[in-house]
């Protein structure tokens, strides 16, 4: 894994990196350090990296800047800050964690776990909204408008409510880990908002599809079938 | 431009003293009978007589011959007419009715005052009498102030009648003369006295209230001046005011009159000086202790220059001169309390332009009382003048009332404000974060940490709830947050001082907000950062730079009006109301920040 570190205090900076390799181990590949916004967009800009650990107050500048851009990339982000008051917004900005500093090497495992595992239970603090680059700027897409999601490579195509499909750098698996509970894989290439869906249609030969409410068909791995069919005669 | 408007102000005060006109001379060519007509004035003043020093009851006939007698100037006092202060003397004049009175009313005579004691003969006939004429003091007994003496109506027919006062003064000084006496209805004299006395007990009560209310301002109130002069200023026309109603009302023995009078020069001097000294105060003008110095020196000059005319210390001959200065002067008090008014205004001071308003008008009614000679024309000016004050006052005391609110709200929640923002969670949390780092690299460096922490933490504990401290600790607080953030960043941050005694005082953290600001703001990719603040004091200004050499990237961005900004303008605005300034800006090798403040307490 290609991780980058971007905290403006070297023994901090040192000690996280420390850290992140103790927890990884093996599966460690990089761990660089950067210590402002400059550096840290050049460094993006050249390398592709698996997890950034981001310091949300770097000296004064707003690491929000950073953080947009950050969430909108296909890697993962997860915050390592003292600034706890901004932590509800880095959630809803769809960060993977926020560990607030000071902080144990256990919270950063857990940090890494998430990373790890598809989610058992719905994600804590999902994301409320879905940064997309599109032609190069950023548009801020609120999770409500997201009818569905449709795996396209490393990429995800992000259908709306109001037909719009935009195209999001992260792949599924990553979207899923940060998205609120009610999205759920229905398919190893679509991730629906459950709400949505009105039917579920049995085709012979292990062929399942579900309609969504503006008459939508979307293909249903046979696995999620019965957990979904039981979810749906409940509801 | 202070200075040469206030320069311009003294020289126009002098040609207004130079120009003003002197009291109106009788024509001394004028001989024959004065007409009276009652219906077109209903108080006639009697002035211009013929007088005569010596005593003889001859000279009580209407038809002696006086063409030989001399004029009488009409100056007030019998001194600057070139007689004695003392002695006896009579007057005579003629007076002429052209038709019969009303039918049932009958005249008087009303002697304001004169000299110690008097007789006044009508036709040769006595019909007043106040104490007892005599030669010398041992004989004369003084009469007293402000008698009516009625003339029976068989005396007053239509036609030429002769008036004849003898006078003599022994027991007060000089004797005032001017207007001796006026002649009227017996009902109109009473009815005049009982109006002026009535204004004058109102206007006293007003002055009285006022000069109260004004004293229980005085209480909780930081700037005790403007409210004290003020204070003094109403009681000032209150006691000028029931003195004058004495001497004119209640009947004073002629004897104490002159020293009475006299008296009432002291509650006329602050009058005259106070009002123009409590607007310098008020408005917070310039030179304020020095002009007033000036003001009183000038004002007790003018009333006293004539007292001592009359007792012979200056020239009796300047003595109408001097009187005539002495009389414009409520003018020019008014005429300077605009000139500050009219500073104020242009400086935008609170309350400035109904004070203006007010002093306008007053400066007309003054001058038309002036000019007519109104009664207590001038007092019900300064009652008018001190009720616009008074409102304007009120008005200003409670602006300030609510921004002192304000300001104890603010600085409250400043001071929680500034407490989070160096105690809070993020400092202190990134602290302990490094401390964690340094435990598990160099336990030393983390123990050094902690001790500089520790310091911080107290000095922050200990200042952030004083209004100033002194440059010396905050300067150690300052030292103490470089060493925090040098062993947390892995820097050389330093802290020099040049110019500095460290006596100075400054409200707490201001340098200590502006060092942070420059940390947080300038040293991305510099390992080494020195501050400097250099300091200087002249005149009455402190001026305090601080310069830091940080990265020329890190100054390309705008200097934001942060809360650390906002923080140092409201605690030098609450510690130096409105004699501040700051400003902040590039330099050639680095960023600095400029802090003067004005006058005392720096």
């Amino acid at each position: 894994m290609r991780i980058l570190v971007v905290e403006d205090e070297k023994v901090a900076a040192r000690r996280l990196a420390r850290l992140v390799k103790e927890v990884l181990g093996d599966k460690t590949t990089t761990v660089d350090i950067r210590e402002s916004l400059e550096e840290s967009q050049q460094y993006l800009a050249r390398h592709s990296i698996d997890i950034l650990l981001l310091d949300l107050n770097l000296s004064g500048q707003n690491g929000f800047d950073l953080l947009t851009r950050a969430v909108a990339e296909s890697f993962q982000t997860i915050i390592v800050s003292a600034n706890t008051d901004q932590a509800i917004r880095a959630y809803e900005y769809g960060v993977l964690d926020f560990v607030p500093k000071p902080f144990e090497k256990e919270r950063l495992m857990r940090a890494f776990e998430r990373l790890e595992k598809p989610p058992a239970q719905p994600v804590p603090q999902p994301a409320q909204v879905l940064v997309v680059r599109n032609q190069g700027r950023l548009q801020i897409i609120p999770v409500d408008q997201v009818l569905y999601l449709q795996g396209a490579g490393d990429y995800a195509e992000i259908h709306l409510r109001d037909g719009g499909v935009a195209l999001h750098s992260k792949s599924l698996e990553s979207l899923e880990r940060i998205l609120p509970g009610r999205f759920s894989r229905t398919h190893k290439s679509y991730i629906v908002d459950m709400r949505e869906v009105v039917n579920v249609h049995i085709h012979g030969g292990g062929k399942y599809e579900l309609e969504l409410r503006d008459g939508i068909v979307l293909p249903l791995s046979r696995s999620r079938y019965k957990e979904l069919s039981e979810r749906l005669a409940q509801g | 431009m202070y200075r040469s408007t206030l320069t311009a102000f003294i020289l126009l005060m002098c040609a207004f003293v130079a120009l003003s006109p002197a009291q109106e001379e009788f024509d001394e060519s004028f001989d024959g009978p004065e007409y009276v007509f009652f219906d077109e004035t209903p108080i006639t003043d009697l002035v211009g007589w013929r007088t005569f020093y010596g005593d003889s009851m001859a000279w009580a006939d209407p038809a002696y011959d006086d063409t030989h007698w001399e004029w009488d100037k009409g100056s007030g006092l019998w001194i600057s007419d070139g007689g004695p202060g003392k002695g006896t003397r009579w007057y005579r004049k003629e007076i002429f009715f052209p038709g019969a009175l009303e039918s049932g009313r009958s005249l008087a005579l009303y002697q304001v005052a004169a000299v110690s004691a008097s007789e006044i003969y009508w036709d040769g006939q006595l019909v007043a009498r106040n104490g007892e004429v005599g030669e010398s003091p041992a004989d004369e007994v003084p009469g007293r102030s402000g008698r009516v003496f009625p003339i029976h109506r068989s005396l007053t027919s239509a036609g030429r009648h002769v008036i004849a006062m003898r006078m003599s003064n022994h027991h007060s000084f000089s004797g005032l003369v001017a207007p001796p006496v006026q002649l009227a209805y017996f009902g109109v004299i009473q009815m005049r006295l009982f109006r002026s006395g009535a204004l004058a007990l109102f206007l006293a009560g007003i002055f009285v209230v006022t000069a109260i209310f004004h004293i229980a301002m005085l209480l909780g109130h930081a700037n005790k001046w403007p409210s004290a002069l003020f204070s003094a200023f109403c009681l000032s026309c209150a006691t000028y005011i029931v003195i004058q109603s004495m001497l004119r009302y209640f009947q004073i023995d002629l004897g104490y009159y002159f020293l009475l009078g006299t008296l009432n020069d002291i509650p006329w001097f602050f009058m005259m000086s106070l009002l123009p000294i409590f607007f310098l105060f008020e408005f917070s003008a310039p030179y304020q202790k020095r002009l007033s110095v000036l003001i009183a020196v000038m004002t007790l000059a003018i009333v006293l220059m004539p007292r001592f005319a009359a007792f012979g210390v200056l020239p009796v001959e300047w003595l109408p001169a001097l009187d005539r200065m002495n009389r414009i002067q409520s003018i020019s008090t008014i005429v300077l309390s605009i000139f500050v008014t009219v500073w104020a205004i242009r400086r935008r001071r609170p309350g400035s332009v109904t004070v203006l308003v007010g002093l306008l008008i007053f400066l007309i009614g003054a001058y038309v009382s002036y000019r007519t000679r109104a009664e207590h024309g001038w007092a019900i000016g300064f009652a008018f003048v001190i009720l616009v004050i008074t409102v304007s006052l009120s008005r200003q005391m409670a602006e300030r009332n609510r921004r002192h609110q304000e300001t104890q709200l603010r600085s409250a929640r400043l001071e929680i404000e500034l407490l989070k923002r160096h105690i809070q969670p993020h400092f202190l949390l990134n602290s302990l974060n490094s401390i964690v780092a340094w435990l598990e690299e160099e336990p030393k460096t983390a123990g050094r940490l902690v001790n500089a922490l520790a310091d911080e933490l107290r000095m922050l504990l200990s200042f952030s709830s004083r209004k100033t401290i002194k440059l010396e600790r905050e300067i150690r607080l300052c030292e103490a947050q470089l060493k925090v953030m040098s062993l947390r960043q892995e820097k050389r941050f330093e802290m020099r001082t040049e110019g500095i005694d460290g006596s100075e005082r400054l409200p707490p953290l201001v340098i200590h907000t502006l060092v942070e600001n420059g940390l947080t703001h300038g040293y991305r990719g510099k390992d080494h950062g020195v501050f400097t603040l250099r300091g200087g004091r002249r005149d009455k200004t402190l001026t305090l730079m601080l310069h830091n050499d940080s990265a020329a990237e890190a100054r390309r961005e705008d200097f934001v009006e942060g809360t650390g900004l906002r923080y140092v303008r409201t605690r030098l605005e609450e510690a130096f109301p409105g004699r501040w300034s700051l400003a902040a800006g590039p330099v050639d090798d680095g960023w600095q920040v400029t802090v003067e403040i004005e006058g005392e307490g720096a």
